[in-house]
């Protein structure tokens, strides 16, 4: 199950939240963490 | 999924154990951690209290069962002096299983709960009904000495950890309760901190205590900052300068206007960044949230799994005592399973780290940082406020013949006083520093970049402002003739030298970033050793040059000012701020440098490095020590030392669960020490002094 790399819960993958970075899905358990993410997906992704 | 803030083990929101404080909601993985959240203090009263009836009994317990054994009606007394050990002393166990059933998870309570309740009511069984099972022994012994070694080692882990969280305990040890305040006629009166208000005026007298983030209305005196900041010398405080609240008044008294107290004070906000330090998480935490999650149904089966082959192997070859011994594996090995350590190599790990932090002036606001931070690749400085001084200071004054250097200052004053221009605030501070007269000025236009007109006295009194050569400052027009000029320049700070040459020696590429000309740029990156610089750059530029490193694979930490900084110190992985002194919980970064000394930067690398090998160690020893010990509670070494080690198999597994938490903590507190020691490596004692500033520092 993936995780949410904002706040390091599991998440499943059909959740609403997903952004794509780099050819790669991150999903999210809210909109908040989303929106934390795209703010700096080169920081948050690594 | 929310994690326990006193154990840091993960807690389902499905949980009713959770209360709800300050705006927060905090969830707990057992009753105990709940009690203990919710009044420390309490806790540890009811805790020695069940630990002296636990003791007592469990000492009786022991005697009868192997001392006097042919006392009459031994097995219902035996059963009898057990039972206030369970239900009262273990009672915090029991509640605990009962709440995470019914949250459908599993915690050491419930692995304590089902090892004693099945060696009690197995002998129970056999007290009440000798028949059943002629044979078999009671097991009293066993249940009763579980719950007192694991209450105990839970006391010892209590005490330990509030060692380890000294710093946070000292700040809020020092808050005074009752503070002097002066009131509307004069008289002063005592009032409870709580009741201060912003505006009011609050006096402190030598040797108190100050309560509150404020300034100084009147009176002058040294005060100690080293609780918040770190620096051991103390710094004069007089009429108009900011002071912070659990800061030491040393020898005069001063009058302060109140601006933050309560909850907005410095000292409450430290106190609050370094108690939440443990409920941080750092990624390597998410190997022991998976070994967590998936730990307590492999220990049940485990569990069973090593009763039911001893069950059958006894069976089979025809050995007496089946039953008990089949028992005895199962709450063995139920027993020295410990969750509690593997949740707590995290936390408690983050909380020495932040607290040691804080006791050299570093404050984490982010423990998430500390692992970026320790993956650093490169260090980018801002310049102006950073590597130097935020605001110049003057080195000289030349005024035209009839006037002296008081005249022109004053003059200057007047009409820069409109302008919140650095220069400006240097040339304004040194006038009011030299008690000089700034007569109003009217008319005032600051054009950007050139300078400030205004008229004074009837006369027009024009300051240009100019930048070259190394050198910046402004000249003075008197009605329109050259009346003199004030040269300024900014100092570097410190530690600026040192501590570049130290992160180059860590291994890390230096870099400086500034709004500069390229020229003064290169200056000033030549005489502190950086090869690397970005000039000429706007704020957005900065943030833009942070991700250009990002993206050619670099982990960025960048260094700059708190508030107009923010984007570039937010882009980078891991930003570090100068503080301002002002409101902490309002600056960008993820660490805030509160006493301004630049060597703090390679330490917080140093922290950073160390407290995530920590944590790594700590769960991996935390994980190795279950995978290890519980196959050897499921019997894996009677081959080797007979069945007979199943009489103290319970007993050993309860002393390993006592003081698994507690070895964790221990291995945590030599974090201290180990960051001490490898920054020693680094920073050689001569380097951590600051150097003495030459004219050479003066960077214009």
């Amino acid at each position: 199950m993936p995780v949410d790399k904002i706040c390091g819960m599991k998440v499943k993958e059909d959740t609403p939240y997903k952004s794509q970075f780099q050819g790669k899905t991150f999903y999210f358990c809210s909109a908040g963490c989303k929106e934390t993410f795209d703010k700096n997906p080169l920081k948050n992704s690594r | 999924m929310p994690t326990d803030p006193v154990c840091g083990m993960f807690v389902p929101e499905s949980s009713d154990l959770h209360i709800d404080k300050e705006g927060q909601r905090y969830y707990f993985c057992s009753r105990g951690c709940m009690d203990k959240f919710l009044s420390p203090s309490a806790e540890e009263g009811k805790l020695k209290r069940k630990l002296t009836v636990a003791w007592s009994l469990a000492v009786v317990v022991i005697l009868l069962q192997y001392i006097f054994v042919s006392l009459p009606y031994r097995d219902y007394i035996e059963m009898i002096l057990s039972i206030p050990v369970l239900f009262y002393s273990g009672s915090g166990f029991f509640q605990g299983a009962y709440h995470t059933l019914r949250a459908r998870t599993g915690n050491m309570d419930l692995l304590v709960a089902l090892g004693t309740s099945t060696a009690f009511f197995f002998s129970a069984f056999i007290t009440l009904f000798p028949s059943t099972f002629p044979k078999a022994g009671v097991y009293f012994d066993a249940a009763v000495f579980i719950i007192t070694l694991i209450l105990t080692g839970g006391y010892i882990e209590s005490r330990t950890k509030a060692r380890a969280n000294s710093a946070a305990a000292r700040l809020k040890e020092i808050i005074p309760e009752n503070v002097h305040v002066i009131s509307g006629d004069g008289s002063i009166l005592e009032r409870k901190l709580e009741d201060v208000r912003q505006g009011d005026m609050v006096l402190c007298r030598p040797g108190d205590i100050i309560p509150v983030d404020g300034h100084v209305l009147d009176g002058t005196s040294e005060v100690d900052q080293s609780l918040i900041t770190g620096e051991q010398i103390p710094v004069i405080k007089a009429k108009g300068d900011a002071v912070t609240s659990g800061t030491s008044n040393l020898n005069g008294t001063i009058t302060i206007g109140v601006d933050r107290v309560g909850s907005e004070s410095t000292l409450n906000q430290v106190y609050q960044l370094i108690q939440s330090a443990s409920m941080g998480r750092v990624k390597v935490q998410r190997i022991a949230d998976i070994f967590s999650s998936i730990f307590i149904p492999i220990v049940i089966t485990a569990a069973l799994a090593s009763a039911v082959f001893w069950y059958l192997y006894l069976t089979v070859t025809g050995q007496p005592l089946v039953i008990e011994y089949a028992v005895l594996a199962f709450v063995s090995v139920v027993v020295i399973a410990c969750p509690c350590a593997i949740g707590l190599a995290g936390p408690i790990t983050l909380l020495i780290s932040s607290s040691t932090s804080s006791e050299n002036g570093i404050l984490l606001k982010n423990t998430g940082s500390l692992e970026r931070l320790s993956r650093a690749t490169i260090v980018l400085f801002d310049k102006t406020g950073t590597l130097t001084l935020p605001d110049p200071q003057i080195t000289e004054i030349i005024a035209a013949p009839g006037l002296d250097e008081n005249d022109v200052l004053s003059m200057a004053g007047s009409i820069e006083r409109m302008s919140n221009h650095p220069i400006a605030r240097a040339i304004v501070r040194e006038a009011e520093r030299r008690g000089l007269n700034m007569p109003k000025a009217a008319e005032t236009v600051e054009t950007p970049g050139v300078g400030v007109s205004g008229i004074v006295d009837g006369k027009r009194i024009d300051i240009s402002r100019y930048s070259a050569g190394g050198t910046s400052g402004v000249s003075v027009k008197i009605g329109g003739k050259d009346a003199g000029s004030i040269a300024l320049s900014y100092e570097l700070r410190d530690s600026a030298r040192t501590s570049i040459a130290t992160l180059k020696r860590m291994g890390l590429k230096v870099s400086m970033i500034t709004g500069d000309t390229s020229q003064e740029a290169h200056r000033i990156a030549g005489m502190i050793g950086i090869d690397d610089v970005h000039s000429e750059c706007m704020p957005q530029d900065k943030a833009k040059i942070v991700s250009g490193y990002q993206e050619a694979g670099e982990y960025v930490i960048f260094v700059g000012d708190g508030i107009n900084d923010s984007i570039s110190l937010e882009t980078a992985d891991a930003g570090i701020a100068m503080g301002s002194g002002l409101d902490i919980a309002r600056e960008s970064g993820d660490i805030i440098l509160l006493n301004n000394d630049l060597s703090n930067i390679p330490l917080s690398i140093v922290i950073g490095r160390n407290t995530i090998s920590k944590v790594k160690q700590n769960i991996g020893w935390a994980v190795g020590y279950n995978s290890a010990l519980i196959p050897i509670a499921g019997g894996i070494l009677v081959p080797v030392f007979g069945l007979s080690m199943f009489s103290i198999l319970p007993f050993l597994a309860a002393l390993a669960m006592g003081m698994s938490s507690t070895s964790v903590v221990l291995n945590s507190m030599r974090l201290r020490k180990k960051i001490m020691r490898s920054a020693g490596e680094y920073m050689p004692r001569q380097a951590m002094i600051p150097v003495k500033k030459t004219s050479a520092d003066r960077v214009g």
